[in-house]
C-alpha cells in the first residue's frame, strides 16, 4: 500500500509545495503522518469496542474496566512501537536525522493519542448501546484519513478546502508530526494544538461521566 | 462440629430488576449521553426476598422466561439490581451460560490458566490446580486442544470442572449441566453435594425435578414476577408442576399447589383400602384397592383418571392412568363416578409415600386437566413379615448358595 500511495502521489504531489529533502521526500513525508494515523485509528477502533469485545468476559466475571482499557492500550503501543522502529531504521538508511525536534514529534504523538483513547471512550458507552456505531466507524476512519493531510501536505489544496480540513482536530498534531522530519513544513499552530489537547481532555472526563453513569445499563447489554 | 447455627451467606432483600424500555432510539441516545430517566421500566421480578444459610442447597424453579438466570446474574454480581441488595457472605464460584468466558482459540488448559487467574487463584497454586481440572474433566488429549473443537458437553466439563476446582461458600450453577453426559452429571452432582456437605451453599437452576431433589432440601418458585413458593423442594416442585399445566383457572386446596385444574371434573374423595379395610398403613406386598370418587360438572368425552404414587422426597415411584389400561371414560354433566384400582401385589417397600390423582383429557395430564390432586393421600407401607429389605421397590426374592465341585 504504501508503495502504492509512494508511486501515485509523489509524481502527483510534485509541485504541490512539498520541500525538497532529496529523493525519498514523498516517502518520509507520508510514512510520518502514517504513523499518527495509524496510533490514531488503532487506538480509536479498539478503545470504542472495548466493552462489546470483552462482553464474553464481562458477562461471566467482574472485572473493572479500566483493566481492560490499559491492556488495549498496550497492545497498540506494541504495534506501534514496531512501526516506528520499520520507520527508523529506514530513516536511518537515509541518513534523516531529528535531533530536538523529536520532542515536537512525541508530544505530537501523544496528543493523538489522549483525543484517540478519550474519543474511543465515549463511542465505547454509545458501541454497546448501538451497535451500528462499531460498523460505521471504519466508514468514518476512511473519510477522516482523507480529510487529514497525510497524503497530501495542506498547501496542495485550495484556499477554500484548506479552511476545511483545518477544523479537523486531527490536521494539528499530524503536520505537527511532519514538521518535525522536515522543519520547512509547517507545524500545527499551538493555539490548534492547545485547543486538541484542550477537547481531549472534555471528551475523557465526559467518556468516563457516561461510563460510571451507564454502567448498570451496561452490565444487562453484555 | 460447631454447634452454633449456621451462618447466612447469601441474603436477598426486596430484590427487583426492571429493564428500561423506550419508545424512541433517539430518546435512549439522549439518556445514555446526558444522563436522566426515560422509558418504561419492564419488570422481570419483584420483592425477591430469601436467605440461605451455609450448608444449604436452594433451587430456583420456574417457568422459561421467569427470571431465574437474572436472578442468578444478580446475586453473582454481573448485574445490578434495581431495587433491594444482595448481600453475600464469603467467595463465590458461578457457572453460569455454557461457553462464557472461554476463549475458542485457546487450548482447554490455558482457558482453565486463565479462568483460574480471573478467580485469583496465584501462580503457584495454579501449578498444582491444573492437573486436578485436568483428572476431574475427564477430557483426556482434548484438555491440551482449542476449545472451538470442544462438544458443547465439553466445553461443560471444563467449565465445571475449573468453578469447582477449589471450595467456594456459594456456589452458583445455571442450568449448564444439562448438556453434560449422564456420567458426568452423576460425577457433578456428585461433587455438588459434597461441597454442600461440607459448608458451601448452593444455588441451582434446573428444570430435572430428579436433580432438583437429589441436591436441593429447599426450593424457590419464581412465577409471573414474584416469588411464589418457597419451601421445601418437593412440595415447591409440585406447585411449579401444576403451573406448567395449562387451562389452570383456580388453584384450590390446603397449600398453593397441591390441587389444580379447571373444574369441567371433580375428584371428590379417595380411599386406599386392604382386606376390606380403609388404612393408611398397608403392608408391602399385599393387595390394595383405591376408590375413586368424581363428578363430572360438565360432559367429558375424553376423561381419563391418573395416580401416581411418590416417595417421601417427591421422586414418582409408580404411575398409571384408565387411558393407557383402554378403560374409555366417559361422563355425562352432573354425572358422578367411581373408579377402582385393584392392585394384587402393593409391591412398595417399607416407608412414607403419597398419592397424587389426577382427572385429565386424553393420555396425559397437559392435554387439559380437569382436576390434579397433590398428596390427595399419605400413607405408611408396612413391612411385610420376612426378611428385612430396604428402598422403594418389594421384590419377591429367594437366594440360594451352591458349593462349587469344578473348583481347585
Amino acid at each position: 500500500m504504501l508503495l502504492i500511495y509512494t508511486v501515485v502521489f509523489s509524481r502527483l504531489m510534485r509541485g504541490s509545495g512539498l520541500p525538497d529533502y532529496g529523493p525519498a521526500t514523498y516517502t518520509v513525508f507520508l510514512c510520518s503522518g502514517l504513523l499518527g494515523w495509524q496510533l490514531f485509528s488503532e487506538l480509536l477502533t479498539r478503545t470504542t469496542g472495548l466493552f462489546s469485545n470483552y462482553g464474553n468476559l464481562l458477562r461471566r466475571t467482574t472485572v473493572p474496566w479500566p483493566a481492560l482499557l490499559a491492556s488495549e492500550i498496550l497492545v497498540s503501543l506494541v504495534s506501534f512501537v514496531i512501526l516506528a522502529c520499520v520507520f527508523a531504521i529506514f530513516l536511518a538508511i537515509l541518513d534523516f536525522t531529528l535531533g530536538l525536534r523529536i520532542w515536537f514529534a512525541i508530544i505530537a504523538l501523544s496528543l493523538v493519542m489522549t483525543f484517540a483513547i478519550a474519543l474511543g471512550l465515549c463511542l465505547s458507552v454509545l458501541q454497546v448501546f448501538f451497535r451500528d456505531v462499531g460498523l460505521a466507524l471504519p466508514v468514518i476512519l476512511q473519510i477522516w484519513f482523507w480529510a487529514t493531510p497525510i497524503v497530501y501536505p495542506l498547501s496542495a489544496l485550495p484556499d477554500g478546502a484548506k479552511s476545511l480540513i483545518i477544523i479537523n482536530p486531527l490536521s494539528a498534531p499530524i503536520q505537527e508530526l511532519q514538521h518535525s522530519f522536515m522543519p520547512a513544513l509547517p507545524g500545527g499552530s499551538s493555539p490548534r494544538l492547545i485547543g486538541l489537547a484542550a477537547l481531549a481532555v472534555i471528551l475523557a472526563w465526559f467518556g468516563y461521566r457516561m461510563i460510571q453513569r451507564n454502567w448498570n445499563a451496561m452490565q444487562d447489554e453484555f | 462440629m460447631s454447634s452454633s447455627p449456621p451462618s447466612i451467606v447469601i441474603s436477598a432483600s426486596g430484590l427487583g430488576k426492571a429493564y428500561r424500555e423506550y419508545a424512541h432510539s433517539i430518546a435512549r441516545l439522549g439518556i445514555v449521553l446526558f444522563g436522566g430517566s426515560g422509558g418504561s421500566l419492564n419488570w422481570i421480578f419483584r420483592g425477591v426476598d430469601f436467605e440461605v444459610a451455609a450448608g444449604e442447597a436452594v433451587a430456583i424453579v420456574g417457568k422459561n422466561g421467569a427470571g431465574k438466570s437474572t436472578l442468578l446474574r444478580l446475586i453473582s454480581g454481573m448485574q445490578s439490581p434495581t431495587e433491594g441488595s444482595v448481600k453475600l457472605g464469603g467467595s463465590v464460584s458461578s457457572i453460569l451460560e455454557l461457553g462464557i468466558g472461554l476463549h475458542p482459540e485457546f487450548t482447554g488448559e490455558e482457558n482453565a490458566r486463565q479462568l483460574g487467574l480471573i478467580q485469583g487463584i496465584t501462580a503457584e497454586e495454579l501449578e498444582s490446580i491444573i492437573p486436578q481440572v485436568s483428572s476431574f474433566s475427564e477430557l483426556g488429549d482434548y484438555f491440551y486442544r482449542p476449545i472451538r473443537t470442544y462438544s458443547s458437553g465439553m466445553q461443560m466439563r471444563l467449565a465445571f470442572s475449573v468453578a469447582t476446582v477449589r471450595r467456594p461458600d456459594v456456589l452458583i450453577v445455571d442450568e449448564a449441566m444439562a448438556v453434560g453426559d449422564a456420567y458426568f452429571q452423576h460425577k457433578c452432582f456428585e461433587r455438588i453435594r459434597s461441597m454442600r456437605d461440607e459448608g458451601t451453599a448452593i444455588l441451582l437452576v434446573s428444570h430435572d425435578p430428579t436433580a432438583v431433589r437429589s441436591v436441593c432440601t429447599r426450593a424457590i418458585l419464581l412465577h409471573e414476577k414474584r416469588c411464589v413458593d418457597d419451601g421445601p423442594a418437593a412440595d415447591v416442585l409440585d406447585h411449579y408442576n401444576a403451573l406448567l399445566a395449562p387451562d389452570v383457572q383456580q388453584v384450590h386446596g390446603d397449600r398453593p399447589g397441591q390441587r389444580s385444574g379447571n373444574g369441567r371434573v371433580v375428584i371428590e374423595s379417595v380411599s386406599l383400602s386392604q382386606f376390606d379395610a380403609v388404612t393408611s398403613t398397608p403392608i408391602s406386598g399385599g393387595p390394595v384397592t383405591l376408590d375413586v370418587r368424581l363428578r363430572a360438572d360438565h360432559p367429558v368425552d375424553d376423561l381419563a383418571i391418573g395416580i401416581l404414587f411418590k416417595d417421601r422426597i417427591g421422586n414418582d415411584v409408580f404411575g398409571t392412568n384408565t387411558a393407557h389400561h383402554d378403560l374409555k371414560l366417559v361422563a355425562h354433566r352432573g354425572e358422578r363416578l367411581h373408579v377402582q384400582w385393584c392392585i394384587d401385589q402393593f409391591n412398595l417397600g417399607p416407608g412414607h409415600y403419597s398419592l397424587t390423582l389426577a382427572a385429565h383429557a386424553g393420555l396425559s395430564h397437559q392435554a387439559g386437566n380437569f382436576d390434579w390432586w397433590n398428596r390427595a393421600l399419605t400413607f405408611q407401607v408396612t413391612p411385610a413379615d420376612g426378611p428385612l429389605q430396604i428402598g422403594a421397590a418389594a421384590m419377591a426374592v429367594r437366594v440360594d448358595c451352591f458349593r462349587r465341585k469344578d473348583g481347585h
